[in-house]
C-alpha cells in the first residue's frame, strides 16, 4: 500500500461519514462535474465514432466546450469552503478560464472547420450513408 | 531493422528498471536529492538572501544566474541558426503563387483574437513581473508573449504579424535581452563584486543589499523574456514559411 | 513468492513514476532508432525529453509538501500578506527569516524545478533548430525519409565520382577520361544535367542543382591535390559551368540571391562530397 493512499484513507472516511452532510454547493459541483466527465466522455466517442470530418468536429466542438466548462464550474463550487477572500480569489480566477474557454473553444472549432471548407472537403451525403460501414475512415 | 532496433531498446529498459529498484520512493523527503546540502540551503536561506518568496525564480537568476545567462545565450544562438539556415535557402521565389494565402482573414477568428491579444498580452507581464511572487517568471512570460505575436500571425496572415514586429526587429530585440542581462551581471562586477553578484547593485541604488538583489532579477527576468518573446516569434516565423518571411500561414 | 510480490508492489505502486519514465524514454528511444521519417525521430527526441523532465521533477517530489513558493508565515514580506484566511496575527509581520530543519520538509525541492525549466527551453530552442535543419533536407532533396535520402546522395555521389562508380558496376571507359581531365568532364555533366533539366522541367529544380553543387565541390577537392595546372584550369572552368544550371533552376531569382547562393552551396555540398573524394587521390 502506497503512502499516499494510506495518507487518503481518513480523509474518505471523514466523507463517507458526513455523507449526507455534504454542504448543498460541494455536492452541487460534484454533480456538475460528473455531468462534465459524461459529456467528455460523449466527445471522445464521438470523435472516434463520427464518419465525416465535420460530425467529428461537431462532437469535439460542443461536447468539449461544455464539457470543460461544467467541470471547472464545479471545480469552483467544491472549493468554496468557507467564503473567504482565498477560496473567492480562485472562484474568480476559475470563472475566467471558462469565460476564456466559452470564447476561444468554439472560435477554434469554427477556424478547422472553415479551413477544412476551403480545402473542399465535402460533408457525407445519403449516397456515403447507404454504404456499409466501416470502410471509410 | 525495427526488430533489430528493440533488441537495445529492451536492453536499456532492463537496465532502467533495475536500476530503478535503487531510486529513492515515491516522495520520501529522505531522498538523496531532498537531503542535499544546496537545496536544503536554497529553501532556508533564499528568504534572508533575496528576499524573495518564489525559491525558484531566486535559485534561477540569481543563485544560479550564470546558468540562466548562458542558457538565453543558447536560446538566441539557436534563433540565429534558424535564421542563417533557411534566409535564402528557399529555391522558389518569394511571390511564388503556391505559397500564396488567398483566402482573407476569418471575421470571426479575427474578432475574437481582437478580444483575446489585450489580455494576452497583459497577463504575460503579469506572468514576468510576478515571477517573484507566483510561479512565472521571465521565461513563461516570453512564451506567452510570444505566442500573442504567433496568434496575430495565425489568425490574420504573416505579413500583419511582421508589420507589428519586423524579423529585424527581432533580432534587435533578442540581442538587448541578453545585453540587459550581461549588463547587469557587469554592473555588478564594475561596482566590486564578482559578476552576476547583485548584492553589490546597492551602492548605487538606494535599497538594502537583499533588495537590491531582488530588484536586479526582475531586470534579469526582462532581459529574458525580451530575448525568449523575439525568438519565438522568429522561429515561428522562419519555420513556417521557410525562411521566406512570406506569405505562408 | 513473497519476493515476486515485493517486487511488483514496488514497481507498480510504490515507484510507478519511474516505470512510467522508463515506459516513455524507450518509446522516444524506439523512435530515435527506428523510424525512418526525420520528423518521427524529432517526436521520439521530444518524448524523450519528457521522460527525462519527467524523472526530474518526480525525484524533486516530498510527500505532503507545498510548492517552493514560501507560505504566508515564512514570506519574507510578512507584512504584505493580507490575504491569508487566518493567519494575519502578529506572525504576518515578521522580516525574512532561515527556516529550520523541520520545516526545509514543508517545501517541495526547488532545484530539479530549475533544471528542468532550463531544459525545456532548451529543448524548444533545439527542437526549432531541428525543424529549420529538416526543411532544409527536405528542400535539398525532396524527402525527409532517411533512406531515401542516403539513395540520393549515393546515386548523387556516382554521378559526381564516376571512379567510384567503377568499381559496382558501368563500363570504365568514359571514367576514365572523365578521371583523366576533369575539366572537360564536369562541362559536359553540366550540360548533361541541364539536358536533363529541360527535358524533365519537374524535377530540374531539385536535379540541376544538386548535381552542379557536387560538381563544384569535386573540382574544388580537385583543386586541393598537388596538381596544379589540371586543378586550376577545371576550377577556372567550373565556374561557369556550375553557374549555369543554377540559372536554368531558377530563371526569376533575383540576382542578388543568386551571389549569396553560390558559396553556400559550394560550402553544403563539400560536407558531402569529401568522404567519397580522398580514395580517389592515390589513383592518380
Amino acid at each position: 500500500m502506497s503512502m499516499e493512499l494510506l495518507a487518503m484513507e481518513p480523509v474518505i472516511a471523514e466523507a463517507v461519514q458526513s455523507g449526507g452532510g455534504m454542504a448543498p454547493l460541494q455536492l452541487l459541483g460534484t454533480i456538475l462535474g460528473i455531468i462534465g466527465l459524461i459529456f467528455f466522455f460523449g466527445s471522445a466517442v464521438g470523435m472516434i465514432r463520427f464518419p465525416d470530418f465535420y460530425s467529428r468536429m461537431h462532437a469535439a466542438g460542443k461536447g468539449d466546450t461544455l464539457s470543460t466548462m461544467l467541470m471547472l464550474i464545479g471545480f469552483g463550487l467544491v472549493t468554496m469552503e468557507d467564503f473567504s477572500v482565498g477560496s473567492w480569489l480562485l472562484f474568480v480566477k476559475l470563472m475566467a478560464i471558462v469565460l476564456f474557454i466559452y470564447i476561444t473553444s468554439p472560435t477554434s472549432t469554427h477556424a478547422l472547420m472553415r479551413a477544412a471548407f476551403e480545402d473542399e472537403e465535402m460533408p457525407l451525403d445519403e449516397k456515403d450513408l447507404k454504404k456499409p460501414v466501416g470502410k471509410k475512415k | 531493422m525495427k526488430k533489430i532496433s528493440l533488441i537495445p531498446v529492451l536492453l536499456v529498459g532492463a537496465l532502467l528498471v533495475y536500476a530503478a529498484q535503487d531510486f529513492p520512493e515515491w516522495g520520501s523527503p529522505n531522498s538523496p536529492a531532498s537531503q542535499s546540502p544546496v537545496s536544503s540551503h536554497f529553501i532556508a536561506n533564499t528568504g534572508v538572501d533575496t528576499e524573495v518568496p518564489n525559491m525558484v525564480t531566486a535559485v534561477l537568476a540569481d543563485y544560479r544566474g550564470f546558468d540562466t545567462m548562458f542558457e538565453t545565450v543558447v536560446v538566441f544562438i539557436a534563433g540565429m541558426a534558424v535564421l542563417a539556415i533557411l534566409k535564402n535557402s528557399s529555391k522558389k521565389k518569394a511571390g511564388s503563387k503556391e505559397f500564396e494565402v488567398d483566402v482573407e482573414p476569418d471575421l470571426i477568428v479575427t474578432n475574437t483574437v481582437r478580444l483575446l491579444i489585450p489580455v494576452i498580452q497583459i497577463f504575460a507581464f503579469y506572468v514576468l513581473a510576478h515571477g517573484h511572487v507566483s510561479p512565472g517568471g521571465g521565461f513563461q512570460g516570453g512564451v506567452v508573449m510570444g505566442a500573442s505575436f504567433i496568434l496575430i500571425a495565425l489568425s490574420w496572415d504573416l505579413d500583419t504579424a511582421l508589420a507589428r514586429f519586423p524579423a529585424d526587429r527581432c533580432t534587435l530585440v533578442a540581442g538587448l535581452g541578453i545585453v540587459l542581462y550581461a549588463g547587469i551581471g557587469l554592473l555588478s562586477m564594475f561596482l566590486g563584486g564578482e559578476f552576476l553578484d547583485y548584492a553589490e547593485l546597492a551602492q548605487i541604488f538606494p535599497v538594502s543589499r537583499e533588495m537590491a538583489r531582488y530588484h536586479a532579477m526582475l531586470g534579469v527576468e526582462i532581459g529574458v523574456g525580451l530575448t525568449v518573446t523575439a525568438i519565438m516569434f522568429s522561429l515561428y516565423a522562419n519555420l513556417s514559411t521557410e525562411g521566406r518571411l512570406k506569405g505562408g500561414l | 513468492m513473497f519476493e515476486e510480490g515485493a517486487i511488483i508492489n514496488e514497481l507498480f505502486i510504490e515507484r510507478l513514476n519511474y516505470l512510467i519514465y522508463v515506459v516513455l524514454l524507450l518509446i522516444g528511444l524506439h523512435a530515435m532508432i527506428s523510424k525512418n521519417n526525420l520528423m518521427k525521430k524529432l517526436i521520439g527526441m521530444s518524448i524523450f525529453q519528457t521522460a527525462i523532465i519527467l524523472f526530474y521533477v518526480s525525484v524533486g517530489v516530498k510527500e505532503g509538501a507545498s510548492i517552493p513558493i514560501y507560505l504566508p508565515e515564512h514570506d519574507p514580506h510578512g507584512s504584505h500578506v493580507s490575504l491569508g484566511a487566518g493567519n494575519e496575527t502578529e506572525e504576518a509581520s515578521h522580516g525574512p527569516v532561515v527556516l529550520e530543519a523541520g520545516l526545509i520538509k514543508k517545501y517541495a525541492n526547488p532545484l530539479p524545478h530549475v533544471l528542468m525549466l532550463t531544459a525545456i527551453v532548451v529543448g524548444v530552442a533545439t527542437l526549432g533548430l531541428a525543424l529549420a535543419l529538416c526543411q532544409r533536407i527536405y528542400q535539398g532533396y525532396g524527402t525527409i525519409e532517411e533512406d531515401e535520402i542516403l539513395a540520393k546522395i549515393e546515386r548523387e555521389e556516382m554521378r559526381a565520382h564516376p571512379s567510384v562508380a567503377v568499381k559496382s558496376m558501368e563500363s570504365s571507359k568514359p571514367a576514365t577520361s572523365k578521371v583523366k581531365k576533369p575539366a572537360t568532364k564536369s562541362k559536359e555533366s553540366s550540360t548533361l544535367s541541364a539536358k536533363r533539366a529541360k527535358s524533365n522541367p519537374k524535377t530540374k529544380a531539385k536535379t540541376a542543382p544538386s548535381t552542379s553543387q557536387l560538381k563544384s565541390s569535386r573540382s574544388k577537392s580537385a583543386s586541393s591535390q598537388p596538381k596544379t595546372s589540371a586543378s586550376k584550369s577545371s576550377s577556372a572552368k567550373a565556374k561557369p559551368a556550375t553557374s549555369k544550371p543554377k540559372t536554368k533552376a531558377k530563371p526569376q531569382a533575383k540576382p542578388k540571391a543568386k551571389t549569396t547562393a553560390r558559396p553556400k552551396s559550394a560550402s553544403t555540398a563539400k560536407k558531402t562530397a569529401p568522404s567519397k573524394a580522398k580514395p580517389r587521390t592515390p589513383k592518380k
